[in-house]
């Protein structure tokens, strides 16, 4: 397996709170990973960290050889690690054409001004979004809006792509057109490392699963295996009661 | 220069600075605190305020320590009418909105001033503006002295107030945490109104006050506005009793200051604090009031 | 990116070469040749801070520093022997280099706070100009030689300042930069996560608006021949400059030129008739701007086309639809 994504011993300290403590793993090329963990596990810290929003205390994070954290997002997303937000955040006051461009004209590298048009509307059309590309962003569906924020993202061309929590909040149909999406994003070549609360979808969707708890990896393997492990149902449930 | 005895004498001075500062930074960090606005017009209410003072000493010989008490319950009702009037419509389109809206309130402010009062400089004597006291064997103006009495007994006040009076419970509440706020049921809309009142009617106060110390005119104000910022920026806004922490810094920082340098430099310190201060806390105090609170 | 470059550009050009026609055919009329001159004058700086207060976001009140600074590096070269005209690019390199030492640190701020510093910033330079006074003459001012060429040419100069800024500004709307810096204002965080260089965008901005500011601090210090901290350095410089971009419309291309024309009109009126309420004015002007229509007249100019055509627009219908809800 080659690695996408290498982290060695990334901790994150706030004051006396490990939000990550010394999480070192390998993330496979061509692979969905899923991440999963109950709620203040360090996930979302994690992401920003690899993102460069954070900086790690200590550890570092490696892409495509070179160390990538303690760069600032920006060239981390140029370089080809993209991050989608849980609470997405779209340019209100532009279109959906608009958003996307803005990452096609940013994201990964030169681009000619010619091509980044074309390329825009290949991703609308991509996501789902082809119909809506001159409507404001603030018109969109929550389901609208979670695509227009995958959208985006893949118009920066990323190798890795990170999706934080982009099936919370769908309806049944809607995470099912969602599932569809990424598996297809998958297939394209794009690594994907997601953090995921839905449980049945990250099961089908991921190939391998990290489990997080205060902070640390504590299960590591593919979704059936680690679903069953004793920590992984003690970190959602709490400690077996003896009755 | 750098004698002991100086040296403490500059100290003497600073300490009874640090209690004016305190007092009049006291509004701007209410506002600031549960509003999370900046108030622009602060500069304006501590000039109406000293202009209110001479009135009142002028036409009834009401000493101006007498005059700031009386400016609490004028600019209290004054500052609620605006906030409804005019604060609480900003459209929050802009960031800055609320800003620059006050800072119009500012600039409305001095011109009625200047248009009543003329652009000259005034000052309030009173029969004691010439006297100085001994004490420890250093001559402390009692000017000086009356002024941090007073500041530091309505600090006290105000300290009880807050931690005993349901109001003053609820605003700090907001100022620690306004969603928190929301969701045990303080009505933040009275309680910026409740703030926006105080906020304007301390700075009206310490306005009262600063013309035992300073002659005025209506571009008075500024200089003072930039200060009061500085100390809420240097003092941390967890509680407010870090507005006294960041008077002190900022005047024994000034004071001292004029040992090595001009006097009329003296006001670049607090601005260099000012920058100095927004840029190192951690991330500018900003940070720890923007959206994602991480 | 979004916008088109050659429109506004075409229609700039035609408006100054009619313009330029003035001191040819009126050459004595002083009063209206110093009444262009000023103006284009707002003009440039107007639409030069609207390229950081308005399409960044980022609203200073302390380009009086620059204007200052580019006045005073005007005067001491000319006080020196150079020729005016020559002096005017060393000017604008001087308060650019100034809005990097200062931009570096304090663009990192969030909005309001970065204002309240650029308060800072511009007062602390006045008044260390006025204690200066070995280079600045102090409070006295420095005078400066008389040897000036005629009203026409200052018109003249001043309407090529006030084309390149709004050249500048037009081609900065245009292209990528500028898309880049539309995106940080909308959304700082968002916007550095895909791939927008945001504290390189946010300083090459101000950079940029503040030489435009520097050269005209030039400008004006020749045609005044006279320097002085309180006017050049002066707070009223600085926040006439924020008026101008939200009367005409914060972040518009056009909006700053008919800002620039209205406040010099306003300002003008009131120097005459009532001199001291033009605080008064702005202040009012400020407050029922903010109330009412924040993007300025480029907004009351759109509330009125949708009025009067109410279909036109793209997503116009949606817009709507999506405010109703």
């Amino acid at each position: 397996m080659t690695a996408a994504l290498t982290l060695d011993g990334v901790t994150k300290r706030f004051g006396g709170l490990h939000a990550v403590h010394d999480v070192s793993v390998a993330i496979a090329e061509h692979e969905i990973t899923g991440l999963i963990g109950p709620n203040g596990a360090g996930k979302t810290t994690l992401f920003r960290i690899i993102s460069g929003v954070t900086r790690p205390s200590w550890g570092r994070v490696m892409f495509a050889g070179r160390e990538i954290s303690g760069r600032s997002p920006h060239h981390v997303c140029r370089l080809g690690v993209c991050l989608t937000h849980q609470i997405v955040r779209p340019f209100t006051d532009l279109s959906v054409l608009e958003n996307v461009t803005v990452a096609a004209a940013f994201g990964s590298g030169g681009r000619r001004r010619d091509t980044i048009h074309a390329e825009a509307e290949g991703i609308l059309k991509f996501t789902g979004l082809a119909g809506r590309g001159g409507a404001p962003a603030s018109v969109l569906t929550l389901a609208e809006r979670k695509r227009l924020e995958i959208a985006r993202a893949l118009a920066t061309r990323p190798a890795v792509l990170l999706l934080d929590e982009v099936l919370a909040g769908l309806n049944p149909a809607e995470t099912e057109q969602a599932v569809g999406l990424v598996r297809e994003i998958s297939a394209g070549g794009v690594t994907i490392l997601m953090i995921e609360h839905v449980m049945r979808a990250m099961m089908a969707l991921a190939d391998r699963v990290l489990v997080l708890n205060y902070g640390r990896l504590i299960a590591d393997g593919p979704p059936a295996e680690v679903a069953s492990l004793p920590q992984v149902i003690e970190a959602y449930l709490g400690q077996r009661l003896e009755v | 220069m750098f004698s002991a005895q100086n040296l403490v004498s500059v100290g003497i001075a600073a300490l009874l600075t640090a209690g004016l500062y305190a007092i009049m930074s006291y509004g701007l960090a209410i506002i600031y605190g549960v509003m999370r606005v900046i108030n622009l017009s602060h500069a304006g209410f501590l000039m109406l305020g000293a202009f209110m003072t001479l009135v009142y000493f002028q036409r009834w010989h009401l000493d101006p320590v007498l005059g700031a008490f009386v400016n609490l319950p004028l600019f209290f009702a004054l500052g609620w009418l605006l906030h409804r009037l005019l604060v609480r419509r900003v459209v929050t389109s802009l960031p800055v909105a609320s800003l620059l809206l006050l800072f119009g309130l500012w600039l409305v402010i001095q011109n009625l001033a200047l248009a009543i009062w003329g652009g000259e400089d005034q000052s309030i004597i009173t029969a004691y503006t010439y006297k100085a006291l001994s004490l420890f064997g250093f001559r402390v103006p009692v000017t000086r002295l009356i002024v941090f009495a007073v500041a530091l007994s309505v600090l006290a006040v105000l300290h009880f107030l807050l931690g005993h009076t349901y109001l003053g419970k609820a605003l700090r509440a907001t100022v620690q945490d306004p969603t928190a706020g929301l969701l045990v049921g303080i009505d933040t809309d009275r309680i910026s109104a409740l703030a926006f009142g105080l906020g304007t009617a301390f700075a009206a106060f310490a306005g009262g006050l600063l013309t035992l110390l300073f002659s005025f005119n209506p571009d008075f104000g500024g200089s003072f506005q930039l200060k009061s910022f500085t100390i809420i920026v240097l003092g941390g806004l967890e509680n407010l009793a870090g507005v006294a922490a960041g008077a002190a810094i900022l005047a024994f920082a000034e004071s001292y200051a004029v040992l090595f340098m001009r006097a009329s430099l003296q006001n670049v310190v607090a601005y260099a604090l000012l920058v100095v201060a927004l840029i190192v806390i951690p991330g500018g105090i900003g940070s720890l009031f923007s959206q994602n609170r991480s | 990116m979004l916008t088109s470059l050659r429109a506004p550009l075409l229609l700039a050009a035609a408006l100054a070469a009619g313009l330029a026609a003035l001191p040819f055919l009126a050459p004595h009329d002083i009063t209206l040749l110093n009444l262009g001159f000023l103006t284009f004058l707002y003009v440039a700086q107007g639409v030069a801070w609207n390229i950081l207060g308005g399409f960044a976001g980022y609203i200073s009140f302390g380009y009086a520093a620059f204007f200052g600074l580019g006045a005073y590096t005007t005067a001491l070269l000319w006080l020196g022997g150079w020729t005016p005209a020559l002096t005017y690019p060393v000017a604008g390199l001087a308060a650019a280099a100034f809005s990097l030492v200062v931009g570096v640190p304090t663009l990192r701020l969030v909005g309001p706070y970065f204002s309240i510093a650029t308060i800072g910033v511009g007062e602390a330079m006045r008044i260390l100009m006025l204690n200066l006074d070995r280079i600045t003459g102090g409070a006295s001012g420095l005078n400066l030689p008389t040897a000036v060429p005629s009203k026409g040419w200052f018109y003249l100069m001043a309407l090529l300042f006030a084309g390149l800024s709004f050249a500048t500004a037009a081609v900065v709307r245009a292209s990528q930069f500028g898309l880049g810096l539309m995106a940080l204002r909308l959304d700082l965080e968002a916007a550095e996560g895909l791939g927008v260089p945001t504290a390189l965008f946010k300083n090459i901005a101000h950079a940029l608006s503040a030489f435009i500011v520097g050269a005209c601090g030039g400008l004006y210090a020749t045609y005044l021949q006279f320097v002085h901290p309180d006017t050049v350095f002066g707070f009223t410089a600085s926040i006439s400059l924020v008026l101008i971009a939200l009367i005409g419309g914060l972040g518009t291309l056009w909006g700053p030129v008919v800002g620039a024309v209205i406040f010099y009109a306003v300002q003008d009126y009131l120097q005459t008739r009532y001199p001291t309420f033009h605080l008064l004015a702005y202040g009012v002007l400020l407050i029922l701007i903010l109330l009412f229509e924040p993007r300025g007249l480029a907004g009351l100019a759109a509330r009125l086309r949708r009025t009067v055509f109410p279909a036109a627009g793209p997503g116009a219908a949606e817009a709507r639809a999506g405010r109703a809800r």
